[in-house]
């Protein structure tokens, strides 16, 4: 799994700690900005707090790193022609696992790319797979190495050398000897000589040890290569301007697992926190929805003295009716029934008004036709809206003469008890 | 304090989440009950509220009837019989003068209920029709509360004649003390 260094590098800001090897302790480290400021150290890496995610630098013993010639200057078919550079020289040894490894363009000549090719080798223990790190990466990208030198460390038994090429590095490795003496340097010689052969090395002009070495190591060392060396402390580490991407693959299925169970966490959150947003949204409208009603309760309330006090005033009015309704008045009645007679043929031989509502009326008629002509125009008379004439029909008397009589209530009549 | 096992731990969250659902199943049905109630209610007061602007549009009108109820409406300032004769003694004084003969006169019953309290007198008399419309329009007087209970008008032998029973009642504003001898 190829990371570029363009990819990689826009993670390299979000570490704010690091932890580095070195000698044989864990070192934590704390960015500030450009700065760095140590904070603990521990020969076992579970006694330190990894709480702010720090980024982890993979001991070197654990990656290969080796420069590659790729036959191209084409930036994009570089990834995939050191891919199988890699698969050729048998880096991916287990063809079920996914390769990690990063690189990075070191130089162009005229139709080759150099590249530095870092790979996480399958031994790296499982129990630093920790996806507590932000990411991890090689110690090369951490420190300013001196130009055109070897620059030798102890990361716990094993030596580290760093070579640069003015101030690029070119190769990093652990060297297999495990001592400061012939072998080591014979060792560093081998190197040398490859790297001088593939035209990566520089006319290297001395080494220059970050962890201490002993004056006879030193001089077994010089006179074996003949070159100078000098002691300096370790520098600083600084935020790197490009990083490696080496996460190991377990870390990858478990930050993947991580981010899945966050997304599923932040979903549930969403949802959560919209169903209690539309709880208390529908809550809310329910309480102000009750206190509107509550309110208008309160009004309709507060008018109902008004209305009693309306409703009985008018229904005082329709108890009095018989002194206010002039349609009750018995000779209004009476003068309505005898304006409707025809000028001849039917008479009105009794008339009666009865607990003010009740109208009687008796008459006599020359044929029945005219009575009920008559008893049809009174029934119809807009004076009686509403009324109900009821009656015998008219019934022929012995002198032949026709006798009628209707009698009808009020419509607003109250009911008898 | 123990560790949880992995099974406890799962045993707790299925509870807990029952109980949550459980929760907002109560909260959500009670929700849904007051909204249910919100609208119930809404109707009833819109329907009291078109009642209350139907009412209160006729409030004008309702004051001027009682008002006029109030200023019109006699008062009975002296004994119910006193009364009664009084209205008597007006029927026949009238019925004098109008030329009715007068066949029958009787005084009747108090009569009292909550809105006002009835006194009334019978007369029966004969006369012609001009002359007992007349008086019957001299007696009618809806502005003092006086009108006829019962009117009867019937034709007799004498075709220029008719025969007038009426009952003739007055209402005054009501006393809240039932006259027992009158309402016996």
């Amino acid at each position: 799994m190829a990371n570029r260094i363009n990819k990689s590098s826009k993670q390299a800001t979000k570490a704010n700690d690091l932890l580095i090897p070195y000698m044989d302790q864990w070192e934590l480290w704390r960015f500030s900005g450009q700065t760095a400021q140590k904070i603990a150290s521990h020969a076992n890496l579970s006694e330190l707090s990894l709480v702010n995610r720090p980024a982890f630098v993979i001991p070197q013993q654990f990656l290969n790193t080796v420069d590659l010639w790729i036959l191209t200057q084409d930036q994009e078919l570089v990834g995939d022609m050191v891919h199988l550079q890699l698969e050729n020289r048998g880096v991916f040894s287990n063809p079920d696992e996914v390769p990690i490894y990063s690189f990075r363009s070191l130089l162009q000549d005229q139709s080759r790319t150099l590249t530095l090719t870092t790979s996480l080798d399958s031994s790296f223990p499982e129990q630093w797979a920790l996806p507590e790190f932000s990411k991890f990466d090689t110690a090369i990208n951490y420190f300013p190495f001196p130009k055109n030198r070897w620059t030798i460390w102890r990361e716990f038994n094993r030596y580290i050398a760093v070579l640069t090429n003015d101030n690029q590095v070119v190769y990093s490795q652990a060297l297999s000897v495990q001592t400061l003496d012939a072998d080591f340097a014979t060792e560093l010689r081998c190197i040398t000589f490859q790297l001088l052969t593939d035209n990566i090395a520089p006319e290297t002009i001395g080494i220059t040890f970050w962890s201490p070495i002993s004056p006879h190591e030193k001089l077994v060392i010089e006179n074996s290569l003949s070159l100078p060396i000098e002691e300096a402390p370790r520098p600083t580490p600084v935020p790197p301007k490009q990083s490696f991407n080496l996460t190991p693959a377990a870390v990858r299925i478990k930050q993947a697992v991580s981010k899945r169970f966050a997304q599923y966490r932040n979903l549930g959150i969403l949802l959560g926190g919209l169903y209690l947003l539309a709880t208390l949204g529908f809550g809310s409208y329910l309480f102000v929805e009750k206190r509107e009603i509550d309110q208008a309760k309160a009004s309709v309330a507060k008018s109902r003295p008004i209305i009693q006090e309306v409703q009985q005033s008018l229904n005082l009015w329709d108890d009095l009716q018989p002194v206010v309704d002039k349609n009750l008045h018995p000779l209004y009645v009476l003068k309505t029934i005898t304006d409707a007679l025809p000028k001849e043929g039917v008479r009105i031989t009794e008339f009666k008004q009865s607990s003010y509502y009740e109208t009687f009326i008796k008459g006599e008629a020359k044929n029945s036709g005219l009575a009920s002509s008559y008893i049809a125009k009174i029934d119809g008379d807009t004076f009686f809206p509403g009324y109900n004439w009821t009656g015998k029909q008219p019934s022929q008397n012995k002198n032949n003469t026709w006798s009628f009589s209707q009698s009808t209530t009020h419509p607003n009549a109250p009911a008898k008890e | 304090m123990p560790q949880l096992k992995n099974r406890e731990k799962r045993l707790i969250i299925m509870f807990g989440g029952i109980l949550l659902l459980l929760g907002n199943y109560m909260l959500w049905e009670k929700m849904a009950m007051t909204r249910s109630q919100i609208i119930e209610d809404r109707k009833n007061l819109e329907l009291h509220r078109r009642e209350a602007e139907m009412w209160m549009k006729q409030r004008d009108e309702a004051t001027a009837k009682r008002d006029w109820i109030q200023s019109h409406q006699p008062t009975m300032e002296i004994d119910s019989g006193v009364a009664t004769s009084e209205l008597l003694k007006l029927a026949t004084d009238r019925a004098k003068e109008h030329e009715l003969t007068i066949e029958k006169n009787s005084l009747g019953k108090t009569i009292p209920n909550s809105i006002y309290d009835e006194i009334s007198i019978d007369l029966e008399a004969t006369g012609s029709m001009e002359k007992i419309t007349k008086w019957a329009h001299s007696i009618y007087s809806p502005s003092e509360f006086r009108l006829f209970k019962h009117f009867s008008l019937n034709s007799t032998a004498d075709p220029d004649k008719l025969k007038i029973k009426v009952t003739v009642a007055q209402w005054f504003k009501p006393s809240g003390v039932l006259d027992n001898e009158d309402s016996e």
